[in-house]
């Protein structure tokens, strides 16, 4: 494969899903593989096993003894060797942005409505568990939504990709971390129901993709075009609920009432029409049944009566007990409207086939009307408990100019809608350095320009694009988790014909606890 | 990312590992444990079927456990060594199959290569980019993949494929020209 020969065929996949670890996990097999290794002498009967035997033996006793006469240092040690960097590593573990909980019935269609106007719909039956067993029962939604930089900034969300070695970073037009939970067991969506996010932002370009966090590959993966609209009506619920309350009605077998025989106008002209009873089950249970023409006998219905027609179509018309008998032969057409009646004896039995059919559509009517009201009782309880369930954690906006981007999710977990963040030419760039309160700082600092919706992490000599034009911020966190700034008006002051500056952030002495200490002091300017 | 970046304890730690296992075979399931997902999506990036990508992953470790005595660790990482093994068995594979081979590509890494290769990012270059990618040799492509689409370093390139760092960095940039130059004609 290595080699440098040309192949004979290749076929491309563009963003095909990624496969979970646990699926990869459910390939593993180690006793198979050892089993194929070729068998070697049991290492127990080798001679140099049990020559080295006693030794080892002696030798675990004094490194036995010495690690239990050292067993803070071996702990310190492991402890060590497990210390990684979170992929996601909120900055400010305190005021990390936390989910709301939401409580839903996973046995029917669901619309929870964010506070920012984002929408999320639920089909029913759409969570699963991990084994893509159906649940019924109450499950727990954990939702955390991200609009603006700041809770961008505290989720720790990464919000670069790497490519090549080279970074870039997303501007984000919203993003949500979505879960779902049945007694702390993770659930799944089930594939063949996905569930739609209807993204709220200000922002109206069509360059944003749909992106999902792949924590395990950890890389952003293009899940490809939201739709937009604009003023997007998001709360549908209760068309929904109509459609719901209509669907179950029509799982209830249809009732066809009996059609009360009539009988024939000696006056008028009929026709006989053998009816496909499967297609006109009012006439199911009578014999002879005419169709009265509602129009006296004229020249061209000699023409009628002469032809031999090919096809014959029967239709109900708007007017009850009317229908509409279509002849034709080639181009050949005529149309009469007509109504079904019965002469002599005909009549007769019709009319006592018609009582007793009459009487039983009574009583089946009678059971159907008792068994809808069942129905709706059932589902408004259900819709009540729902509402129940989520109004008092949600606030429920109706959303007004904004824009909606909207896109089927088919797993749980972190969804964005991103491009990929350039700056302008007009941009000047400075090559950066970074103090706290005068002292070079190695930390990570965060520019953002209020223009653009995107956090961008820098480090020591790196380039910072810099815009007179344009309120920019940057804000680092020491190492006791205070917050160190350098405002919008700091940032006028820069010279302009320097291409390098020393950015020297003042700590802060109010100190952050919530994610709101956070957004608010962001909100002002960090004034 | 096929090769991590190690800490000095983990290097250490993985050195027992590797020891044990050469001592004794059934001491192999802690390192089998460590890196089947990630040889399995080496794998798996290059196939459609899933269950041949476990054949195979499976294949990848069994010859490391029949060969694991002869491992060195003062030579080349034990990933680098692993992933070796790994692009022989995909070579046979192909080799004695008639199967396609695959290529998995994500959009964020076909806008990294045509970044890369300074051609702007637009709908119609990921068509050429993709015509373009076919008609690469299997080691050019290779090169391409483990650089873009597993995001190694030119250092990891060059010890998986036991050429220098600098020859990696240059026989890639090499390619990425091609590329453009491919798309350019097209464009």
């Amino acid at each position: 494969m290595h080699k440098s020969t040309a192949m004979k065929s290749k076929k491309i996949n563009i963003n095909r899903p990624t496969i979970s670890s646990d699926e990869i996990n459910s390939f593993k097999n180690f006793n198979s593989i050892i089993n194929q290794v070729k068998s070697t002498k049991p290492i127990y009967k080798k001679t140099w096993f049990l020559s080295t035997l006693g030794v080892t033996i002696i030798a675990a006793s004094i490194l036995m003894i010495v690690i239990l006469n050292q067993t803070h240092c071996v702990t310190v040690n492991n402890k060590t060797k497990t210390q990684a960097i979170k992929f996601i590593n909120p900055p400010i573990p305190q005021a990390n942005i936390p989910y709301l909980s939401i409580k839903i019935r996973n046995n029917i269609d669901t619309v929870i409505q964010l506070q920012s106007g984002t929408t999320i719909k639920i089909p029913s039956g759409s969570i699963q568990s991990q084994t893509r067993k159906a649940i019924t029962e109450t499950i727990e939604l954990r939702i955390r939504e991200f609009n603006e930089p700041a809770s961008v900034f505290l989720s720790g969300i990464p919000m670069q990709y790497d490519s090549a070695s080279r970074k870039y970073t997303f501007e984000t037009a919203g993003m949500i971390d979505i879960a779902a939970y049945k007694n702390n067991e993770r659930l799944c969506i089930n594939p063949q129901t996905p569930i739609t996010l209807n993204i709220v932002s200000q922002n109206n370009s069509p360059e944003f993709n749909a992106y999902y966090l792949d924590t395990t590959k950890k890389h952003w993966q293009y899940k490809g075009k939201p739709s937009i609209n604009k003023n997007g009506n998001t709360t549908t619920t209760n068309n929904q609920r109509n459609e719901k309350v209509k669907q179950q009605y029509n799982n209830v077998v249809p009732l066809i009432a009996p059609v009360l025989p009539q009988k024939a106008n000696p006056l008028k002209w009929n026709i006989k029409v053998d009816v496909l009873q499967n297609e006109f089950p009012e006439f199911v249970s009578y014999k002879d049944v005419l169709f009265e023409v509602d129009k006296p006998l004229g020249k061209d219905d000699n023409v009628f009566g002469k032809t031999e027609w090919e096809n014959i179509i029967i239709e109900k018309t708007n007017t009850t007990g009317l229908y509409s008998l279509l002849f034709s032969k080639g181009t050949q057409q005529i149309k009469y409207f007509v109504r079904p009646v019965f002469e002599g004896k005909a009549y007769t039995i019709a009319k006592a086939k018609y009582d007793t059919a009459f009487a039983k559509y009574k009583i089946a009517l009678k059971t159907r009307l008792e068994n809808e009201a069942k129905i709706k009782q059932t589902y408004e309880s259900e819709i009540a408990e729902q509402e129940n369930l989520y109004n008092n954690t949600v606030n429920r906006n109706i959303i007004q100019d904004k824009i909606i981007r909207t896109f089927k999710i088919q797993n749980f977990g972190i969804w964005n809608c991103d491009r990929v963040f350039s700056y302008s030419s007009e941009r000047k760039k400075i090559n950066a350095n970074f103090e706290i309160n005068g002292v070079q700082t190695n930390n990570s600092v965060y520019f953002v320009d209020k223009k653009i919706n995107a956090v961008i992490t820098m480090y020591p000599n790196s380039v910072l694009y810099h815009n007179p034009n344009s309120k920019e911020i940057l804000w680092a966190i020491t190492d006791d988790f205070k917050i160190a700034i350098f405002n919008s008006e700091q940032f006028k002051s820069i010279p302009n014909e320097l291409d390098k500056y020393t950015f020297n952030l003042k700590e802060l002495t109010v100190k952050i606890d919530r994610p709101e200490d956070f957004i608010n002091l962001y909100n002002n300017g960090f004034k | 990312m096929l090769i991590n970046h190690k800490s000095k304890e983990q290097i250490e730690s993985e050195a027992e590992l590797i020891s044990a296992a050469q001592k004794d075979l059934r001491k192999f399931e802690p390192i089998y444990n460590i890196y089947f997902e990630r040889v399995f999506r080496f794998v798996y990036q290059r196939l459609d079927s899933k269950e041949e990508a476990s054949d195979i992953s499976s294949q990848v470790f069994l010859k490391a456990m029949e060969n694991i005595k002869k491992y060195n660790n003062y030579g080349i990482p034990f990933s680098a060594w692993l992933f070796r093994i790994a692009i022989n068995e995909m070579s046979n594979y192909f080799t004695k199959q008639t199967k396609e081979r695959t290529i998995n590509i994500d959009t964020i890494q076909i806008e990294g290569i045509l970044l890369e290769s300074g051609i702007e990012f637009e709908n119609e270059k990921i068509e050429l980019l993709i015509n373009s990618l076919k008609q690469l040799t299997e080691g050019d492509l290779l090169l391409i993949e483990l650089r873009f689409f597993e995001n190694n370093s030119f250092k990891e390139i060059g010890e998986i494929l036991d050429i220098t760092e600098n020859n990696a960095k240059v026989k890639t940039y090499r390619i990425l020209d091609r590329i453009k130059q491919m798309i350019v004609k097209h464009a």
